[in-house]
């Protein structure tokens, strides 16, 4: 019990905006309930509600998982682990941009390394 | 006439058909399998891989002649107002009556495994209520989430790598000792198995892509899963002896359980956790279907409602199934022999029909 708040306390460090963490601690109280009453199955159950809860989500149009969960492979060096800076030059396939390859870096810095 | 945004990838397709297929069937397949075939399972297997690799084939003409249509609006279209509308009925019927034997089963193995003493409307109403809330959404949204949770059949086959030192390939042999018979048995029992594919009827119209891309796809989404069932037979007819399968109805669960990690030590049990997910997903495929066929029998447009009603219809068959009017092994074999009217029979004579009458999609007709 103690090693498991431990956890919790150091993982939610993890989380960058204050907004967020807000929403994770209230999502925790029905997942300690579930866990607690079911077990494994409780938590699998939980965690299934929130992914389709995700999944439904969109913004704008563009779903809340994007690269992920409407699989598009290409956009993947942008989300788990991040590619060197040339190589992101396409634009998330999720948002239908008009042109695909970035016309104009974000980037300031950008020139003085080439 | 269907909008850019409400069409499918041909990824997503090929994550559906899988999901639907992988579900309850794959803990007690290779007991199933090795009931009637022995150590010759596996043959069974490829064979009925084969076999629906053939009646896919079918299906892609069908849908090469309507390329607009599901199957509930091809059956209005051919057999007229009326029998299609009965024919239609049946489907929904099937579908309600494959979703209940799923519930059964589930909450028959989640007693025996994880939760003993709790009721078993109670597991039950769980992965119900998530199903309800996954199948109530779009389509595309469906498609989204079985991608995402796909993800977790990586962990499942890593999980069974384990057993591979501990395998003994002379448990296969000898191959076909017995005749031909027993093995063309175990092809009825995997094509049971097998069974789900139907969904790709349904959902072929709301796929984007060219004619030829979607017949791969879906060529790759059977041997896809094919492929899956063959490795977790083969590994559990290796792993157990012949006598020895005889006792575990479910091997795999009986497999991961006498391994054993530093962190965790039940691996059956985060096994059973991740099939928990693949029964979610091919539950609420066929509880889709059903909505969309009785929204097809009203004529109505809100299909929420209908996932609601197919939800109860479900629960309350479950209920008086298991107040002992049938044991659950007869219910499943009718309802799982009745597969073959459904994903089988049904389909084949249809576009015999079609070829009958030469219907096909005609320009400008839209429905």
């Amino acid at each position: 019990m103690v090693v498991i708040i431990a956890l919790t306390a150091i993982a939610s460090f993890v989380v960058p905006s204050n907004e967020m963490s807000n929403t994770l601690r209230i999502l925790t109280f029905p997942l300690i309930l579930l866990a607690g009453t079911f077990g494994f199955v409780g938590i699998a159950i939980g965690f299934l509600v929130l992914l389709i809860h995700l999944s439904r989500l969109e913004s704008l149009g563009a779903p809340y998982f994007a690269p992920v969960s409407p699989l598009f492979v290409k956009d993947l060096k942008d989300t788990f682990l991040r590619l060197p800076i040339y190589k992101l030059n396409t634009r998330p396939k999720d948002v239908n941009a008009q042109k695909s390859v970035i016309v104009e870096r974000s980037r300031e810095w950008d020139d003085n390394e080439k | 006439m269907i909008m850019k945004n409400n069409l499918l990838s041909l990824n997503q397709f090929f994550f559906i058909i899988i999901q639907t297929q992988i579900g309850i069937g794959v803990i007690s397949l290779p007991y199933d399998l090795h009931q009637v075939s022995k150590q010759n399972g596996w043959i069974s297997l490829i064979i009925s891989i084969f076999l629906i690799q053939i009646i896919i084939l079918i299906f892609w003409l069908m849908y090469n002649r309507f390329p607009t249509l599901n199957l509930y609006d091809m059956q209005m279209i051919i057999y007229g107002k009326w029998i299609g509308q009965s024919i239609n009925f049946l489907y929904v019927l099937y579908f309600v009556f494959v979703g209940s034997l799923i519930l059964i089963l589930f909450s028959n193995l989640i007693n025996l495994w994880v939760l003993p003493h709790t009721p078993y409307w109670v597991n039950m109403l769980f992965l119900l209520l998530s199903c309800v809330y996954l199948s109530s959404s779009h389509i595309t949204v469906i498609g989204r989430i079985y991608t995402f949770l796909s993800t977790f059949f990586i962990i499942l086959f890593v999980l069974l790598l384990n057993a591979i030192p501990e395998l003994k390939i002379y448990y296969l042999f000898p191959i076909a000792k017995e005749g031909i018979m027993p093995i063309l048995k175990g092809v009825n029992q995997s094509v049971l198995a097998l069974l789900g594919f139907v969904v790709i009827l349904f959902v072929l119209p709301v796929v984007k892509g060219t004619a030829k891309q979607k017949l791969k796809t879906m060529s790759g989404a059977i041997w896809f899963v094919g492929f899956f069932y063959l490795f977790v037979v083969f590994i559990s007819f290796t792993f157990f002896s012949t006598e020895e399968i005889k006792v575990v109805p479910q091997p795999v669960l009986y497999l991961l359980k006498s391994f054993e990690f530093a962190v965790v030590s039940r691996i059956d049990l985060l096994f059973l956790t991740i099939w928990i997910m693949s029964v979610a997903t091919s539950f609420s495929t066929f509880l889709y279907l059903a909505s969309l066929g009785t929204m097809q029998l009203f004529k109505s447009k809100k299909r929420t409602k209908f996932v609601w009603v197919n939800a109860t219809l479900i629960f309350l068959l479950v209920i008086v199934i298991d107040s002992k009017l049938i044991t659950i092994q007869t219910y499943a074999k009718y309802v799982s022999n009745s597969g073959y009217i459904f994903s089988i029979a049904l389909p084949i004579l249809l576009y015999l029909v079609m070829l009958l009458l030469k219907k096909r999609h005609k320009e400008g007709h839209s429905s």
